[in-house]
């Protein structure tokens, strides 16, 4: 009761999910669901602890000595040792059975995902499909993410899905999280990694069962050459343009320092969650990626305008 | 004159400052050096609340400008390297060096050529650290300076500046734990047993003790890191057969009991302040103790928890996390033996020490109930990396210690120059950090539920900071103006204070029997204890009779004794003043600092150590005054 009074207050405190798109306290999945019991769980224990000791402390300062019986040794063994220790078994218990569970079932699909300065590459071994920036998976599935670092250590985190894992240069890691209801979900990195570390988000896609099979027919094959002269003409700004140089678009070119562009057209955000991916957002990224996120390791363009607006063009029929 | 007068006047030359430029770099008593540490603390306590101002202005408002990425890096990882290194443990150790000798009736450290040694070694670090800004080259790994983020590949030389200083600082550490401790076991005044010593130095003998073993893992630590990006070394290389985990291991093996290195003394500080205004002695002395030991112990139980999202293996992480739950039981016992203490005693005295002292018991308290909620593997999962974990540790480094700090400032101000500050500014400073602070840092864990990460220069406008990051940001001016208060506090009383005479506060332990303040022996005759609270006993003589120890009178002298029953064992020669000190820290401070110019230097500066370890060592100048 008093769980869902504080939810409520902590929800109707601004607006609807809409406002607060990383919030641990609203999940969406049952990992992120059992450890936000488990929050409640301690937040009303604990709560409960301070109180009192709030309680005593103000009644010790208030409260005149000759009107309460002395304290003495027994009452420190008691409330210092005694009653906490009880309580900290029962959350101790509590944790490690939570644990136990966030670690049982066998997973059903398998991402494999790398941390670049200030990007995600996405990767699904069992299907040969590159990508960047977003994951889609199907929806209530037990999803293993492979997770390695190209560099520095970087993590991974879904709040509204489950807890964190750092992505490490050493060996990959292995995150279990059961996917949940078909929705999008915000993904950020946490483990500081210098420049516009604050700027390194992801999206997870989830879609229902049909959904998901539609979307892997259409990633399966690489994107059709353009027809339109004005598409063909845009395709070859971004062959001689520069773009080439580190950009991979499947049939067209094959570097891989940047994000894989095969299929960008269809992305959600650009600038690994920077920008809502529209055609004005991208050719102000590719005009001048350092405004928007400074530090990045894309350098800005020098393309006339016509250029510019063909390119985007052409991009944006990648889907 | 008779004999007796003859003697006061060569004693009390023999215990003089050494005068002039010279005579103050030569300094070694531990009063104007525990000064010097503390003066220097809170220069760059000044600093770093300067750079926490700048983060909060950043992160006022979405996307702003203020500050670029690397900019703000720089300003975070200063800000907490400058708070942890260069303002907590040096402050508590200058409060150390400056009471301990005369919280256990001796007269000077057992090595006071050492304690100077430090001090330098601690002022070259922490300038070594801040010419990284001179030289726009500033660090940005975070304090805790991760790698492969803070190796050769990753980042600038700002890097080398942060590890040669805190090298340096970490030497300095280092040498004051080594002294504390010898000092604490064998130089007590006759009669101080194990069973009366006061708990303050219980606390830094245990913090002495953890210093030993956590600051040289990390000056390894610090030194393989140099050696990755100086000389090519690849410990911490993942690609050619190093770890990049095996930093955070090392580091965090120090990183956990440092905080606690921090706590202990507060809680010494807590447990000193509260007798005194509660008119009565501790309730469970021996439980009091005992806890500080074993939070000494367990602290070097728990450093995997900072590692939770690195890896996943749920056995070996639920011994850390049941450990760093059990770590909560030897705090919150001296909790309620404070609480204890309070609610037996007659009447509780009002005054400022104790209301910062209050305050601290709250906000600690807040702050180590966090602590078993990330204890909590899974929830860790969820917040750790997030404002949730920064709210906790401000809780417990700013409630939990520096409040405390504040407190004692407040108590021993009195004790170390002889005037009392002044109790109306010194409430209205309470309140405003207490209030500032809390509007500052409660808001923080809500911005951590919302999933806000750390460590970020800005953030997006629609995930539900702003209004957040705002109050958080009032919240901070209101402390910045509270803990302004206290310093405006300081500057005027030094000059304008009331006179405080020997012991305003009528407190029981023996660094109120001196003048305020102090000469620099301390005790004319070194007191002979007969109990805890030496003070408030009558069995406990309080005139300047011969009723104690008198030592040399034309050297420096002071009593050994044994380590449990402090009965009387031997005559300690004190070192005199001495430049051998500052030139030692010369030649390693051209060492380190060298090596940012050039090579060449670290040869040069070992050869020119030798010399000066040579001629610190020269044998007969111990037993004359002498430069």
């Amino acid at each position: 009761m008093f769980r869902f009074l504080l939810a409520g207050l902590v929800m109707g405190s601004s607006g609807c999910t809409g406002g607060r798109p990383q919030s641990i306290l609203e999940p969406a999945g049952p990992h992120a669901g059992m450890i936000a019991t488990l929050w409640w769980e301690m937040f009303a224990v604990y709560g409960i602890v301070f109180l009192v000791t709030l309680v005593l402390v103000g009644l010790a300062l208030i409260v005149r000595r000759k009107e309460r019986p002395a304290l003495g040794q027994r009452f420190v063994f008691v409330a210092g040792i005694g009653i906490p220790a009880v309580i900290l078994i029962v959350m101790l218990i509590s944790t490690i059975r939570v644990s136990l569970r966030l670690s049982e079932g066998s997973t059903d699909f398998h991402v494999r995902v790398i941390g670049h300065h200030w990007w995600f590459e996405v990767q699904y071994p069992d299907h040969a499909i590159v990508d960047a920036n977003e994951i889609h998976v199907p929806a209530d599935s037990m999803v293993r993410f492979e997770l390695s670092s190209a560099h520095v250590i970087h993590s991974f985190w879904v709040p509204r899905l489950g807890g964190k894992l750092d992505l490490l240069p050493d060996h990959p890691n292995h995150l279990r999280l059961q996917s949940g209801r078909p929705g999008v979900y915000e993904g950020t990195c946490t483990e500081y990694c210098a420049g516009p570390h604050a700027l390194m988000e992801f999206r997870l896609v989830v879609h229902d069962r049909d959904d998901f099979e539609r979307w892997l027919e259409q990633r399966r094959q690489p994107p059709p050459a353009p027809s339109d002269p004005r598409l063909v003409r845009g395709r070859d700004v971004f062959l001689n343009g520069g773009c080439a140089a580190c950009h991979t678009i499947k049939g067209v070119s094959g570097a891989q320092i940047g994000p894989d562009l095969s299929h960008v057209g269809s992305r959600r955000t650009l600038g690994a969650g920077r920008l809502v991916n529209t055609p004005g957002y991208l050719a102000g990224w590719i005009a001048n990626p350092q405004t928007l996120k400074p530090r990045n390791l894309m350098p800005r363009s020098y393309l006339s305008p016509e250029d510019l607006h063909t390119l985007v063009d052409y991009l944006g029929s990648l889907r | 004159m008779n004999l007796r007068d003859e003697a006061r006047q060569r004693f009390a030359q023999t215990w003089q400052s050494p005068s002039g430029v010279t005579g103050w770099f030569a300094e070694v008593n531990n009063r104007p050096l525990g000064i010097r540490y503390m003066v220097t603390a809170l220069s760059f306590f000044a600093a770093g609340v300067v750079l926490a101002i700048f983060i909060r202005t950043q992160l006022a408002v979405p996307h702003n400008t203020f500050l670029g990425p690397d900019a703000y890096n720089g300003v975070f990882t200063m800000h907490g390297s400058t708070m942890l290194y260069l303002f907590a443990v040096p402050f508590v150790e200058g409060l150390g060096l400056y009471l301990v000798p005369m919280m256990i009736g001796s007269r000077d450290m057992a090595f006071p050529r050492l304690t100077n040694f430090g001090y330098w070694m601690y002022l070259f670090g922490g300038l070594t650290m801040y010419a990284s800004f001179i030289a726009g080259q500033v660090p940005d790994s975070g304090w805790t300076a991760y790698t492969p983020l803070s190796g050769p590949m990753f980042s600038g030389p700002g890097m080398d500046y942060w590890l040669l200083g805190l090298s340096m600082v970490e030497i300095a550490g280092i040498s004051a734990a080594v002294e504390i401790v010898v000092t604490i076991l064998k130089l007590r005044a006759p009669g101080m047993s194990v069973r009366h010593i006061p708990l303050l130095v219980w606390s830094y003998l245990v913090a002495g003790l953890m210093i030993l073993f956590a600051f040289t893992p990390l000056l390894l630590a610090t030194l393989l890191l140099e050696m990755d990006r100086a000389f090519g070394f690849q410990f911490f290389n993942p690609h050619r057969g190093g770890s990049s985990l095996l930093w955070q291991h090392l580091f965090w093996w120090f990183g956990h009991p440092e905080v606690y290195i921090v706590a202990v003394p507060a809680f010494g500080i807590i447990s000193a302040i509260i007798p005194t205004f509660a008119r009565r002695p501790i309730v469970g002395y021996l439980i009091v103790a005992v806890s500080m030991l074993v939070i000494g112990v367990v602290s070097f139980g728990l450093w995997v928890h900072h590692m939770f999202s690195a890896e996943h293996s749920i056995l070996g992480m639920s011994l850390f996390a049941a450990a760093s739950m059990a770590i909560a039981l030897p705090s919150g016992m001296q909790v309620f033996a404070w609480i204890g203490t309070i609610w037996d005693s007659k009447r509780v005295e009002w005054r400022t020490p104790m209301l910062w002292v209050t305050g601290s018991i709250v906000l600690f308290s807040i702050g180590g109930l966090t602590g078993p909620m990330l204890a909590a593997i899974p929830w860790n999962w969820q917040v750790t990396d997030t404002h949730f974990v920064t709210a906790h540790f401000h809780y417990l480094l700013v409630g939990g210690a520096a409040f405390p700090l504040i407190g004692g400032l407040y108590y021993w101000f009195p004790k170390m120059t002889g005037r009392m500050l002044n109790e109306r500014l010194g409430k209205w400073s309470f309140w405003l950090s207490f209030i500032g602070f809390n509007i500052a840092f409660f808001t923080l864990h809500y911005t951590g539920l919302m999933g806000m990460p750390r460590r970020v220069h800005t953030y997006l406008a629609d995930q539900g900071f702003d209004l957040p990051m705002q109050i958080t940001l009032i919240g901070a001016l209101i402390l910045f103006a509270g803990l302004g208060a206290t310093l405006w506090n300081v500057v005027t009383s030094l000059r304008r204070g009331p006179p405080a005479g020997d012991n305003p506060w009528n407190a029981p332990t023996l660094e109120w029997a001196t003048s305020s303040p102090p000469p620099l022996y301390n005790f004319f005759h070194i007191p002979v204890v007969r109990s805890g609270n030496p003070l408030w006993d009558d069995s406990q003589s309080k005139d300047e009779g011969p009723h104690g120890y008198q030592t040399g009178t034309d050297y420096r002298e002071t009593l050994g004794t044994t380590a449990l029953d402090a009965i009387p064992e031997q005559r300690l020669a004190l070192a005199g003043n001495s430049i051998w000190p500052l030139l030692l820290a010369v030649a390693v401070g051209i060492v380190f600092m060298g090596s940012l110019i050039h090579l060449i230097f670290v040869p040069v500066g070992a050869l020119l150590s030798f010399v000066a370890l040579v001629g610190w060592n020269w044998p007969g100048k111990q037993r004359r005054e002498g430069l």
